[in-house]
């Protein structure tokens, strides 16, 4: 890995390389991913029947500690080839090939990325600490964290106690890896983008290796049914939460271990770019851009303008105007992230998050449509209220239409309904997928609306 | 009369002489009161294919009670080279809750053998009262082997 020379930003690295020995001393060094060597300090360190919140204060005071070095450049600066020991004169204990604790993984899992700040510095803390019993230090004492988690204190006021009032947490530091960082809003069923395919081929190369994941057929950016069987398997082979969803700790886990999956040859030849990968998305979307898509994120600004009261409303056209630029322009200004115009990932995942938190406060004449769009894609394999209610309309308009085919209330989004959907696009929408998103969405409503308030 | 079904409970091998075998195996019970879990996950760092599970590893837990007499274990990797958990004896959970309390948990050793691949001996795998651990062992191909990986 290329070493960066003192970034401005401190970063999470890929992998870390330890020294099994003093400085001085003639030692092996070991290179590790960064999570598995705080997994193996914390396993060192610490005794996994601790209270969890002493678990995490210290975990957090590892981490900090290992950025600070790594952020100083405390060794290579001095002509190392290493970037910490193992000694616990110098360093933290790390035991090479030892067993780690599945408690203390999953925390780590949870918060790798994150470390102690000095409010009004930039550096990873150098968190000092010792075990407080046998060594008396200035810094966080292990035993006196397991006294403060009995009394009640979360590992933030555990770790004020020992590093003073003025310690911030920085979380979700980028990873500085081959890899994308977390997309900061959890990936789930409906959620659709570049980070959904980009995923899904992940997921799937992971497959071949792991054979009890199974494959998702269409790696087409839409995080579908099978999409979430895989991803349950993935959660379970690798000992997280089993939700199905990928937040934080499966994101970066997926990363990992496709990152370990690859072969040599993959790495030189066959690694596939995420831009090559087949995907409807594109990264981002600006002036002059159209399509299907362009309505979708047109959707999303129109809906969240009338939440804002941001004026005038625009028109969903399907092509990335003027109007379109200015009215995102605002919405970055309300986000306090850079004002282009441009609906880039950040821009994307603050719109999608604030549209799912406020779906039901978008005020009633923004589409004349109730009920609202629910805010994720209604999909093949889907099944929940939405799907029953959608089915419901189907229905009732298939009985007025001949064109559309009557379908079964099953509640699951199934090969029926899928055919009902894409019937109905095809008659009232330029284009259909067979995909429920908001613009097919307020099209069925729409039309379920107008036959059942006809006189 | 012929069983090789792996025993729930740790199973505990004869030796030749020596006292009596409920000795040191009641001897051990009664200082390791509580369990704790164990689960390997087995797998090759393959130069073509990456990291692959290793299935059908067999992976022997041991532990000497005294006297040659031994309290082991034996279990099988499944497709995604991980065993099914183990429970084993440890020392309660008290002792590692404040300082000073002496030895907080138990450790064991494991061998795993798969065939192509170079038998792997681990050692102080840490057994805390009612904890899981994770032993990962990354098996090196045989010397000698080929059309593996």
């Amino acid at each position: 890995m290329a070493i960066i020379s003192r970034p401005d930003v401190p970063f999470i690295p890929e992998t870390i390389t330890v020294h099994l020995g003093d400085p001085d001393q003639p030692a092996e060094n070991v290179t590790v991913s960064f999570p598995d060597y705080i997994k193996n300090v914390a396993s060192s360190e610490l005794y996994p029947t601790w209270p969890e919140a002493a678990l995490r204060a210290n975990i957090l005071a590892q981490i900090s500690f290992a950025l600070n070095r790594i952020y100083t450049e405390w060794y290579r600066a001095q002509g190392y080839d290493f970037d910490i020991t193992n000694s616990t004169k110098f360093d933290q204990s790390f035991i090479k090939g030892r067993d780690f604790f599945q408690n203390i993984s999953r925390i780590v899992d949870e918060i790798f990325d994150s470390y102690i700040v000095r409010r009004g510095s930039k550096e990873p803390l150098f968190a000092a600490y010792c075990d407080g019993v046998e060594v008396e230090c200035e810094g966080l004492a292990q035993w006196g964290t397991v006294e403060l988690a009995n009394q009640g204190r979360i590992p933030y006021e555990i770790l004020q106690h020992y590093y003073g009032e003025d310690i911030d947490l920085v979380r979700d530091v980028p990873v500085n890896a081959n890899f994308e960082s977390y997309p900061l809003y959890p990936l789930r069923l409906g959620t659709f983008g570049r980070e959904v395919a980009i995923i899904q081929h992940e997921l799937n190369r992971i497959a071949e290796n792991y054979p009890a994941i199974p494959k998702i057929v269409n790696v087409d950016g839409i995080f579908s049914a099978d999409t979430e069987a895989a991803v349950r398997a993935f959660q379970r082979i690798f000992n997280l939460t089993e939700d199905g969803v990928i937040g934080n700790a499966t994101w970066y886990k997926i990363k990992y271990i496709y990152n370990s999956v690859k072969g040599l040859g993959e790495l030189f030849s066959e690694g596939i770019a995420p831009e090559e990968l087949e995907s409807p998305f594109e990264s981002v979307w600006q002036e002059g851009d159209f399509g299907v898509w362009v309505r979708l994120i047109q959707y999303y600004i129109r809906a969240l303008s009338c939440y804002y009261g941001i004026t005038p409303r625009i028109e969903i056209t399907g092509r990335f105007g003027p109007e379109t630029t200015e009215a995102v322009r605002k919405l970055q200004a309300i986000y306090g992230i850079p004002q282009d115009g441009v609906v880039d990932v950040q821009t994307w995942g603050r719109m999608y998050q604030d549209y799912r938190r406020n779906v039901n406060r978008i005020p009633a004449d923004c589409f004349n449509i109730s009920p609202i769009y629910p805010g994720y894609l209604i999909y093949r394999g889907m099944g929940d209220n939405n799907v029953r209610l959608i089915q419901t309309y189907l229905q009732r308009i298939a009985q007025a239409d001949p064109d559309i085919p009557d379908i079964t209330l099953t509640g699951v989004f199934d090969e029926q309904t899928a055919e009902a959907v894409r019937a109905f696009d095809r008659k009232y929408l330029e284009e259909g997928q067979g995909i429920i998103g908001p613009i097919t969405w307020n099209a069925i409503v729409a039309q379920y609306n107008r036959l059942t308030q006809a006189p | 009369m012929i069983d090789h079904q792996p025993d729930q409970r740790p199973a505990v091998t004869k030796a030749q002489n020596g006292p009596e075998i409920s000795e040191y195996f009641n001897t051990f019970m009664s200082a390791n009161p509580s369990t704790g879990t164990i689960v390997f996950e087995v797998h090759q760092d393959s130069p073509v294919r990456g990291r692959i599970p290793v299935p059908n590893a067999l992976v022997t837990i041991s532990r000497p009670l005294g006297g040659n007499y031994f309290i082991s274990k034996v279990v099988i990797t499944d497709e995604n080279g991980e065993t099914e958990p183990v429970e084993l004896p440890t020392v309660s959970r008290e002792r590692s809750l404040r300082p000073g309390e002496g030895r907080a948990s138990t450790t064991y050793r494991a061998s795993v053998e798969a065939p192509g691949y170079r038998r792997q001996d681990i050692y102080d795998i840490e057994i805390f009262d009612g904890i899981t651990s994770v032993q990962h062992v990354d098996l090196q191909l045989n010397a000698g082997t080929r059309g593996n990986g």
